[in-house]
């Protein structure tokens, strides 16, 4: 089997069976690379379905995490030789129309990573308070560790060139992973940038956010950024 | 009175130490580090007299407040050293599950060929024969 294209766009999937097949169908519909569906141990129908519809994926026997489900991706990635590797949500939150946009800007401009964000330029995205109370602390968090601005520092839609392939393939937080990444990558001068998109509401599927998982989320990243930050 | 039942204690943990290790249930190199702290706790029973000395002489009126001591440290630094072996099972246990889902999908892919010829199946999916 051969690559059809240098980008590999990684969609991890736990339990999204309401969604993923839209997700695949406007990615194909809308962009020609490469993708891999990364399974993450879903017990419901994702499995079979990315199976009954041919498409490219990869089952993890476990559930390893978002972190393990998207290094196994960037490992894919980095074995298959892709130049550059996007995470696309299967939720449907990611817009592929975007894909294009991240490609171009990473293949033209002076950067190691391009955030599509949802609040560099005023877009249709709305969020709920406790929400952007959130996204405002990491943003002040990797503002004061790192001195980069990043409005949207827990946007998991990104891309990254070869280099960093090979830095998530060897090494890539469990949970959480957005806002520490950030922090690493920043301490060791990788360029980041920040450029707009859309986004939607989940297509399907539940949320993994609760209280006490944002109160976790919060303290663990905080106390890993420092030490990142620091060591 | 105290030394005998110290030595005993120290004693009955090292023949405990070495039927699991016997039994296999303890792999050697974790059961060595059981048997030097075992080992120790008899010569600790043993020196009793002379650490009551030592405790003196260091500032610590009551003897058995510097073995607890003695005994939190090594215990704080088994775990931690259990801990970051845990970690590395992990880290182990994430790598097999990554390498399981890409032979899968290997096999998965070479059984889609054999089936329906080559280049049917791409890293954009199956493709729909003209």
């Amino acid at each position: 089997m051969s690559r059809q294209s240098d980008v590999l766009i990684i969609i991890p999937a736990y339990n999204e069976e309401d969604a993923i097949e839209q997700t695949v169908e406007h990615l194909k519909r809308y962009t020609g690379y490469d993708y891999l569906i990364v399974d993450d141990g879903s017990t419901d129908r994702t499995s079979a379905i990315i199976r009954e519809r041919g498409y490219n994926g990869v089952r993890l026997p476990v559930n390893l995490g978002i972190g393990g489900a998207m290094q196994t991706g960037y490992r894919y990635a980095a074995r298959h030789g892709y130049e550059y590797a996007i995470q696309l949500d299967a939720d449907g939150q990611h817009d592929p129309r975007d894909i294009d946009k991240l490609v171009r800007e990473i293949r033209t401009s002076d950067t190691d990573i391009v955030i599509g964000s949802r609040f560099v330029e005023k877009s249709s995205y709305k969020s709920s308070l406790p929400r952007r109370i959130g996204i405002y602390y990491f943003y002040m968090l990797i503002r004061l560790l790192t001195g980069n601005r990043i409005f949207d520092p827990t946007s998991g839609y990104r891309i990254v060139n070869r280099n960093i392939i090979n830095e998530f393939s060897k090494q890539y937080p469990v949970d959480y992973p957005e806002v520490e990444i950030l922090v690493s990558m920043a301490r060791s001068k990788y360029r980041i940038k920040e450029i707009s998109v859309e986004m939607k509401k989940r297509q399907g599927g539940v949320s993994s956010i609760n209280v006490v998982r944002s109160v976790y989320y919060m303290l663990k990243v905080t106390m890993f950024s420092i030490i990142r930050r620091s060591f | 009175m105290i030394q005998g039942i110290t030595i005993g204690i120290t004693v009955l943990f090292l023949f405990q130490i070495l039927y699991y290790t016997s039994k296999n249930k303890l792999k050697d190199r974790h059961a060595f580090t059981w048997i030097l702290i075992a080992i120790a706790g008899i010569i600790t029973g043993i020196g009793i007299p002379l650490l009551n000395r030592f405790a003196l002489w260091i500032g610590v009126s009551y003897m058995p407040s510097l073995i607890f001591l003695i005994v939190i440290v090594v215990m704080l630094s088994m775990l931690v050293h259990q801990t970051i072996q845990l970690s590395k099972q992990q880290d182990m246990i994430k790598t097999l599950a990554q390498e399981h889902a890409y032979l899968e999908n290997e096999v998965m892919l070479l059984k889609q060929q054999s089936e329906s010829g080559p280049d049917t199946f791409t890293h954009t999916g199956r493709q729909e024969k003209p």
